[in-house]
Parts: structure tokens; sequence; C-alpha cells
């Protein structure tokens, strides 16, 4: 509850930019889906890519540039 | 609203509000000898019924059938034609915030907002699936034609195209490379082909690149022939793919392929 006083947080504000008019409500919905999608498509993927170092077919026979494991 | 005009009448007649621990008190008396009884008479029979009953009496309230018809107004009309400043709202189920505090009202709708961005993104991959599932399959593709724009391509370069899942070679041959290709002598080649056989324009030599030796992809702009080079066996292949030297048994194969336009060709 950091933000003191009505109307004046960071959300309330958000809220009054975004929630007022119905279109641009679905225009933020939408954008945010697709931003929202490649963004977590990005990070998993760097996240799987990390737990599974040196087992994707791109890094046989790299030479020198990583260190590659075999758990 | 049921329960804001039973609060109603209850205030305005100065009884506690059934929200207190004894609403039996709060009925009129010979109402409640007429409840008893007929509680009296069902509970031999319904045990279970009773207990729901005496719970339900503290959410539900008993007020609407005693006096709204007595007075010859229904209960709605009366709670209607009787305003109070003095709302009470049913704080068994839900607890409210004390008035003053700020609402959390920008909050609750962007974490409803967050659920609409995945609602969003579901509902696209959806038409999607039932968009793109009308498209070509892979079966109807692997057997498709290709079709190459021959504009970009300059005298003397090779480009490779992927065909049915095998590399398609497209040289255009300049001058100097079609007279080369006419002046081998047929007797010399292991499978004597004239240039004029494997192609439809002199210019354009289109060619299979699956070396017939074992299937390797020869290189082009390498041997000893000015044309391609196997590196898996050493397969030479002249300007016009044929066979010269190496283990290879036949020239490069010639699809059939024709020319649309003036810059494109078909090919398959």
């Amino acid at each position: 509850m950091a933000k003191a006083g009505a109307g004046s947080g960071l959300l309330e504000g958000a809220y009054r930019v975004l929630m007022r008019r119905n279109l641009v409500y679905i225009a933020f919905i939408l954008t945010g889906a697709l931003v929202g999608e490649r963004v977590l498509d990005y990070g998993i993927n760097n996240v799987w890519e990390q737990n599974n170092i040196g087992k994707r077919f791109e890094d046989i026979r790299v030479l020198g540039s990583r260190a590659s494991e075999e758990e | 609203m049921m329960i804001r005009s039973v609060s109603r009448r209850l205030s305005t007649s100065l009884r506690s509000t059934f929200l207190t621990a004894e609403p039996k008190r709060s009925l009129p008396s010979a109402w409640y000898a007429e409840e008893g009884k007929f509680l009296g008479e069902r509970n031999k029979a319904l045990p279970a019924l009773r207990l729901w009953s005496e719970s339900m009496s503290q959410v539900f309230s008993t007020e609407a059938l005693s006096s709204g018809e007595e007075a010859g107004v229904p209960a709605t009309v009366a709670a209607l034609k009787s305003p109070t400043a003095n709302i009470v709202y049913d704080e068994y189920v839900h607890k409210r915030f004390p008035a003053g505090d700020p609402s959390k009202k920008a909050f609750t709708y962007f974490v409803l907002t967050g659920g609409r961005f995945i609602y969003a993104s579901a509902i696209r991959l959806a038409i999607l699936k039932f968009i793109l599932s009308m498209s070509a399959s892979k079966d109807v593709l692997a057997m498709a034609s290709l079709e190459v724009d021959l504009s970009s391509i300059e005298p003397g370069n090779t480009v490779t195209v992927k065909w049915r899942g095998k590399p398609v070679f497209i040289r255009r041959r300049t001058e100097d490379d079609v007279k080369l290709a006419n002046s081998v002598n047929l007797s010399e080649l292991r499978d004597p082909q004239p240039d004029s056989d494997r192609v439809l324009n002199p210019e354009w030599l289109v060619l299979i690149g699956v070396c017939t030796h074992l299937g390797c992809v020869p290189l082009p702009n390498a041997g000893d022939y000015h044309g391609w080079f196997c590196p898996c066996h050493g397969s030479h292949y002249d300007i016009s793919g044929r066979i010269r030297k190496g283990p290879a048994p036949y020239n490069l194969e010639v699809p059939t392929y024709k020319f649309l336009e003036e810059n494109k060709l078909l090919v398959g």
C-alpha cells in the first residue's frame, strides 16, 4: 500500500490513461498480448537453452567459442 | 435489495437486525409459535433440514414473511417508499474496506487486463491454427513445382534452389561457357549427351545438384572442367553437367522445366 492518496499512484495514472475509452483499452490489450508473447517466448527459450548447453544441433563442432558440457 | 429493504423496516421498527445472534426474538410471537410448530413437525422426519434452516435463518431474513401483507402494502412498495440514510451491508460473507480507504479499483482492473492479454493471445492462436490448416499441407508441397525468378542472376552465376527437397543448380551461362560445352567430343564422354539435349535455352543450364555416384552435392565453379566438383569422391562435371572424371557413372540429371515468361522458370 505504498500509493498514498487516491488518484496519485502509478496504477491510477495508468488507469486514467488506458481505461477511460474502450477502444484505447482494446488496443492496449492487443499490443500487450503481442509484445508479451514475444517477450515470454524469448525469455523462456533462453532459459531452456541455458539449461541445455551443448545439447543442441548448433552446438556441435563449435570450435573454441563456447565450452560445451555434456551432462 | 431484499436485505436492504428488510433492514430498513427493521430500523424503522427499532428492532435489532437479523445479523444478531438471536433472530428468533425479532419475529412476531404469533408467527414464531407457528414456525416452531411447523419446524417441530418436520424435524422428526428430517433432522438435517432443521440444521440447514437454522443456519440459513442467519443469512436469509424471515422478516419478509411477517408484516408486509398485514399493513396492506407489499414489502417492496413499503421499502421503496421509506428511504433511509442508514445503509447496512451484509458483511457475513464479504469483508468491506473501511470508509476512506483508497479503492483498489485500478489494481484490480490491471490484474484482469493481464488475464485478457492471455485470452487475446489464445484467440489469436486459435484463429491462426484454423486458417493455416487450410493452406497446403506438406505432402502437397512435396510434389509441388517451384517458380524461380531469373532476373537477378548475372551471366556466369549459379543459383541453388530447393525443389522437392533436392538442390537444383541454375546457371546462367556465358557465350564462352556454351562454346566450351559444345566443343566437347562426344566419344570421350562416359555418358555421351550433346549439350543441346540437356538444355532448352543454351543460356540457362538447369541441373539437379545430386552427384550420380553416391548422392553428395557437387560444388560449383570447381574441378578441372570449369563445372562442378563433388568433394565426396572426386567426380568432375563439366560446364554442361556431364561427368568427365571420377567415379560417377551418369551426367547430372536435368529436371523437367519450362520458361513461363521472360524471366521466370517453372521447375517440375
